[in-house]
């Protein structure tokens, strides 16, 4: 018997891929648990127990066996908890070591934090085609995934051209007048990790920070700098909207079969 | 940007390009997105002009 979508859903968190295996999509599932599991342990192999002190709060008692604030990681629960499990133990020496920067610790950060997007993608995927929804021209998953790499691509790929390059427009826009207010250190994990929470939704804006802006080292503090900061988080939380604007139009398309109102046109 | 004009300056733009976002759901194409947008934006302006007007005069006719 098929899993309900929202089990199918609850298994792909704990153990990604799973969901897609109960439903009998085995290709499905071996990507879902290579991509999520893969960028998880790529990311935390670059950055070791540093990746514990990203959270908002001091990752001390309940929070290092559930690091609930180690966000978007934690969306990735197996792998997440797995991790917490064989963490080492927080002596002096190795609290000295973790605190400081690790070179290329940006791009290892916004690789640990894509496998929690990976996760909850995969999830709705499973849960998606647990409900026995057919696809239309691309899967939700697909849209959403590349709206949060590229802002818009989604809606464009489910046949509103014109929408998607104006949501794509308008957070690019927003996000890149948060990183000139803030003289480019708006979106820095290791300074901001809570704000960065919200920022790294817009997956194509933290990865060109983490790339190029983030690295470079702060000689005056910008006067607008607290601008910029809410400005690209605004822009992360805007994507969360245009991500699930484009699963729904990918989702309408495949259920109904109807031409989306641009793409006849 | 920190003169009350510049703080309008930069409320009216990004509460415009929030807006936007907001209304997407709510059209299938970009024309129709910028017009909900932009009626959305005007009333919230409105709205938030009255607000401000309002917090000014209870300053005026309660604080000395």
């Amino acid at each position: 018997m098929a899993p309900r979508p929202g089990f199918a859903a609850l298994v792909t968190f704990v153990v990604p891929g799973l969901g897609h295996l109960l439903i009998g999509r085995p290709v499905r599932g071996v990507l879902a648990f290579a991509s999520t599991v893969g960028l998880f342990a790529l990311g935390w192999s670059l950055l070791h127990d540093r990746l514990w002190h990203l959270s908002a709060v001091p990752p001390t008692g309940m929070l290092r066996w559930f690091p609930v604030l180690l966000q978007p990681e934690f969306v990735n629960f197996g792998c997440l908890e797995t991790a917490a499990f064989l963490r080492g133990a927080d002596t002096p020496e190795a609290l000295r070591h973790v605190l400081l920067p690790r070179p290329g610790e940006h791009l290892a950060m916004l690789v640990s934090g894509a496998s929690g997007f990976a996760a909850a993608l995969w999830a709705a995927d499973a849960s998606w085609i647990a409900s026995g929804a057919t696809g239309g021209r691309v899967a939700p998953s697909v849209a959403s995934a590349m709206t949060w790499l590229v802002p818009g691509s989604g809606h464009v790929l489910a046949g509103q051209r014109s929408k998607g390059l104006l949501l794509g427009g308008v957070v690019v826009l927003t996000f890149a007048l948060g990183l000139v207010f803030g003289g480019g250190h708006s979106c820095d994990r290791p300074q901001m990790p809570f704000w960065w929470a919200g920022q790294s939704i817009f997956g194509g804006g933290v990865a060109f920070a983490a790339l190029v802006t983030a690295p470079r080292s702060m000689v005056e503090y910008p006067p607008l700098f607290d601008l910029g900061v809410i400005l690209c988080t605004i822009a992360g939380l805007m994507n969360a909207m245009v991500m699930t604007d484009a699963w729904s139009v990918a989702q309408r398309d495949g259920v109904d079969g109807a031409e989306p109102a641009e793409a006849g046109a | 940007m920190r003169t009350p004009l510049g703080h309008l300056l930069l409320f009216v733009p990004i509460a415009f390009l929030v807006m936007i976002v907001y209304v997407a759901p709510r059209a299938d194409d970009a024309r129709g997105v910028l017009r909900i947008a932009a009626h959305k934006t005007v009333k919230l302006v409105g709205w938030t002009a009255g607000i401000v007007l309002a917090m000014w005069l209870l300053q005026a006719v309660f604080l000395p």
